[in-house]
């Protein structure tokens, strides 16, 4: 089977999920949302089915998966009806109450030509920009169809356990095994040898379609959340601003799992604020399992799905003071949808990949504490300074930095409008895991020099995706008279 | 009123007031805007040579065969006959095991090429695969890790097994 024709399975399976859990949901602009957050909800499934088949009969793994997921799709389709799912997708005459009806830019506002124009404009050049970043992703990917160090070493390695021999799959949690990493999350690895069992060989196209499939995926997302909660042009001319971004090409072309862990956070964090905007409780589900997904990544996606847990407790708990039982229903529902995701983390770290191969696992508490203590704030003017060098003063960002610090100082101005809608969120997780990151630079004990040249660039795609959504939103609209939901 | 949803009437007063407060919003819309628009329009993607555009037709007509040469640890395909299929081996390096050494990426080549045969890099198995850089390294690295060459490949590689 072609590789290409595979990427459809984790699609459909994505799709038939989402369906299900949005059914009758009348969200803004489904199908661009169905668009966006398909693909990786499949593939993510696909690599928590083959775990599981992996755990319960290793033997035949492979068929077991292959089948599961197929026997899932058909499970998911069929109560649903092709023909209801596909009406589902229409849009719909009442859509959820997300924001309020904001025109784009008021300095077109009263001319509906021009905003006609710009709207096609922007389409267009979302779509030539599109074009050609997966033109450029196919020809880097055919000169490196194996990757990065990481997709090459880490990722790939452990998936060629999960396919050549799933009875020996274990062998990748060997105490033997150098630099390994056996407590590493493995939704890339899952993936990447689901799609060979799938495939029934170890495609060498598969790695780089799946790492395309979420690159892209995080475009799509940025023009559904911005296009639902701003404006179509806004959507599309952030979805392009997305795509002339280089670290977040790079990164994908070289298939690390950052860019999936970027588009994890993003999802979860953009999708609970608009399940936030409009309560409804299967909108918390999808972000739960987003953000479970992201703790299936990497280990800062466990961070992340604790850190925006506790946050959305807090909200609830401000938001519903008086009543406290919504409250919980809504955090429910978040922690139902992480609950397979983090149950697959939980075995790994708790039964399989018990070792680490960190210098950091390896010292005493009251080492960790004399560093964090003793040269931390040594670290501080340095980290900042890296910062710097890596954001602000950066090309690569085209400016994102500085976009981010505006819409800081609007948000400030626009408090109030801010704290009812929610849209001071994807600002705080950008604020909050950045610190989180910093915070780490300081106290680890590697050579700082080494992490920064290494790691910081790949730490800020992580909430990169965030702050362009930030950016859009609060410096784009401003209604002038009053106006109701739609 | 604007309302959020239903249940949240908000008040839409803005913080600034007068010109400045319709002035400020049009202003800090058409910068933002326009210098996205800027950014868009000076990006450009890298330059990519000749090569590349045949691959990519072979890639879209999912011609993998073209692709192999690119497999990570290919060199080691000649080894694997010699070596079981899984279990583990020892893996002898120039150098003893150290984190962080640039040589040990011709190790993780190896180790992906071999998967799910586990090499070692800290040797105590029975047999282990020499890959040192020429014969005269890789005696010493056997008698330091108490092994003895069983069959020789050539440039200080090998087939070693444990000595009792």
């Amino acid at each position: 089977m072609n590789p290409f024709l595979a990427l459809l399975e984790p699609l459909l399976l994505g799709a038939a999920l989402l369906a299900v859990c949005l059914r009758g949901t009348p969200l803004r602009y489904k199908p661009l949302f169905f668009l966006a957050v398909s693909f990786p909800a499949g593939i993510g499934m696909c690599s928590l089915i083959l775990f599981a088949a992996l755990l319960l009969g290793p033997a035949h793994a492979g068929i077991i998966s292959t089948l599961l997921s197929l026997g899932l799709l058909l499970g998911l389709i069929k109560p649903l009806g092709i023909i209801p799912f596909l009406k589902d997708l229409l849009p719909v005459r009442n859509p959820l109450p997300l924001l309020p009806k904001i025109r784009p830019a008021n300095f077109v506002d009263r001319q509906r030509w021009l905003q006609g124009l710009l709207l096609v404009a922007s389409i267009a050049l979302f779509c030539v920009t599109l074009f050609a970043v997966i033109d450029f992703f196919l020809l880097s990917a055919s000169a490196n169809v194996t990757g990065g160090w990481d997709a090459r070493y880490v990722w790939a390695l452990k998936a060629k356990f999960m396919f050549r021999s799933t009875a020996e799959w274990q062998g990748m949690f060997s105490s033997k095994l150098a630099g390994a990493h056996p407590n590493y999350p493995l939704l890339l690895p899952g993936a990447f040898a689901w799609g060979w069992h799938f495939l029934g060989r170890e495609s060498l196209f598969w790695p780089p379609l799946v790492s395309l499939g979420l690159y892209l995926s995080c475009a799509f997302l940025l023009t559904w959340y911005l296009a639902a909660s701003v404006s179509k042009i806004a959507g599309f001319l952030a979805g392009t601003f997305f795509l002339v971004l280089g670290p977040y090409l790079f990164w994908s072309i070289h298939q690390y799992a950052d860019v999936p862990l970027a588009y994890f956070m993003t999802s979860c964090g953009l999708v609970l604020v608009v399940a936030l905007r409009s309560e409804q409780p299967r909108l918390f589900l999808i972000s739960g399992f987003l953000g479970g997904l992201a703790s299936w990544t990497k280990n800062e996606g466990l961070i992340f799905l604790l850190s925006i847990g506790l946050l959305l407790a807090g909200i609830l708990c401000v938001k519903h003071q008086r009543n406290l039982g919504k409250s919980w229903g809504s955090f429910q529902s978040f922690l139902l949808g992480a609950a397979l995701p983090v149950l697959a983390v939980l075995i790994l770290k708790c039964y399989l990949g018990t070792g680490n191969d960190y210098e950091w696992s390896k010292r005493p508490l009251l080492e960790h504490l004399s560093i964090a203590l003793g040269e931390g704030p040594q670290k501080v003017p340095q980290v900042f300074k890296a910062f710097y060098t890596y954001t602000l003063a950066s090309p690569a960002w085209k400016g994102l930095g500085l976009f981010f610090i505006a819409a800081l100082v609007v948000a400030g101005l626009k408090k109030a409008r801010i704290e009812n809608s929610f849209g001071w969120l994807p600002g705080a997780i950008v604020v909050l895991t950045n610190l989180g990151y910093a915070l780490v630079l300081c106290v680890s004990p590697y050579d700082l020099n080494f992490q920064i040249e290494t790691a910081l660039e790949r730490l800020l795609l992580h909430s990169g995706i965030l702050a362009i959504a930030f950016c859009f939103e609060i410096l784009t609209f401003v209604p002038k008279t009053p106006v109701t939901s739609q | 009123m604007v309302y959020i949803n239903e249940m949240q009437p908000v008040n839409q007063t803005p913080h600034v007031s007068g010109s400045f407060a319709r002035f400020l919003p049009r202003t800090v819309n058409f910068l933002f805007y326009g210098s996205v628009f800027f950014m868009i329009a000076t990006a450009e993607l890298p330059s990519v040579s000749g090569p590349l555009f045949l691959l990519r037709k072979e890639f879209l007509a999912g011609h993998e065969k073209v692709f192999q040469f690119q497999t990570t640890g290919l060199p080691f395909a000649a080894i694997q006959p010699f070596l079981p299929g899984k279990g583990s081996v020892g893996f002898i390096m120039d150098r003893p095991y150290t984190p962080g050494d640039p040589s040990l990426e011709q190790f993780y080549a190896a180790q992906g090429y071999l998967a799910p045969l586990i090499l070692n890099l800290r040797p105590s198995e029975r047999y282990a695969f020499v890959y040192c850089s020429s014969n005269t390294i890789a005696e010493q690295r056997l008698r330091e890790t108490n092994y003895r060459m069983l069959r020789t490949f050539g440039d200080g590689k090998g087939l070693a097994e444990k000595m009792p």
